[in-house]
């Protein structure tokens, strides 16, 4: 019960970042959506048990990449526009998930099916320590990328 | 207990989000965002498949190589904006075919 109320938590946070990715006017924002849908990734393979992987995800892309992407590009603050035709994202978006959903649900009574399932995962990944350790990274990060939000908004007032 | 098959489908959910994206916006920042969207979605549906079936770790070189491109999209994408903003003053995707070479 607990694995599904993380799993439906994950996904609904991973949705609405991904389409903040893309709807967001200010690029600024659409970075820090983008660091919260790796985030939400690292969160999924931790739940998969990958504990080491896990934290090679925040590590790399939301450590790195995001932070550089923050840093180097979105915290200039003059970036502010409209992103994406919403009615052309929205068709292109339906078709080309019930394409991809059907070509997956169409392997899924030959394949998926005979697979196990996890159970007991995230308590094995806990008790590791490494879902610790997660945390304290996943915090660094946020407090990092909070950091230059708070920099950019000193600069802007005293400029 | 979660079957693989949602790991799957949200990791299909991302993917299309970001194939969406990038057919959809000419800007050239959101086409690389969007880009890692995909990058994203592969991951879930990547490391969620080889752990259900495979044996446990057999993914690394696949994800490793992910990272490598992500990590290489990013700068790329820093790279052209620098470029953009200062040459040629906007970021609409096609301007990248005014350079030379």
């Amino acid at each position: 019960m607990l694995e599904l109320a993380l799993f439906v938590l994950l996904t609904v946070v991973g949705i609405l970042a991904s389409v903040s990715v893309l709807s967001q006017r200010s690029l600024f924002k659409s970075a820090i959506a983008l660091a919260i849908l790796f985030a939400v990734v690292a969160g999924y393979i931790l739940m998969l048990g990958q504990t080491l992987i896990s934290l090679f995800q925040l590590l790399v892309l939301v450590g790195g990449l995001s932070t550089y992407l923050v840093v180097a590009v979105a915290a200039e603050g003059q970036i502010s526009f409209r992103h994406v035709s919403p009615r052309w994202f929205s068709a292109v978006f339906v078709v080309l998930a019930g394409i991809l959903i059907y070509a997956v649900a169409i392997n899924s009574s030959t394949q998926f099916s005979s697979l196990p399932s996890i159970s007991d995962e995230i308590a094995l990944a806990i008790s590791g320590g490494f879902g610790i350790i997660a945390a304290i990274l996943f915090l660094m990060f946020a407090v990092g990328i909070g950091s230059v939000m708070l920099i950019k908004r000193a600069i802007k007032t005293v400029v | 207990m979660l079957p693989l098959y949602d790991f799957v489908l949200v990791g299909v959910a991302f993917l299309a989000m970001g194939l969406a994206g990038t057919v959809a916006s000419r800007h050239f920042v959101i086409t690389i965002l969007s880009i890692e969207l995909i990058f994203a979605g592969s991951i879930t549906a990547l490391v969620g498949y080889f752990d259900y079936s495979v044996a446990s770790g057999a993914f690394f070189p696949i994800l490793l190589s992910i990272w490598a491109v992500a990590s290489v999209e990013i700068i790329a994408l820093v790279a052209f904006y620098v470029y953009m903003k200062d040459k040629v003053g906007d970021f609409d995707l096609r301007r990248l075919m005014q350079l030379k070479g």
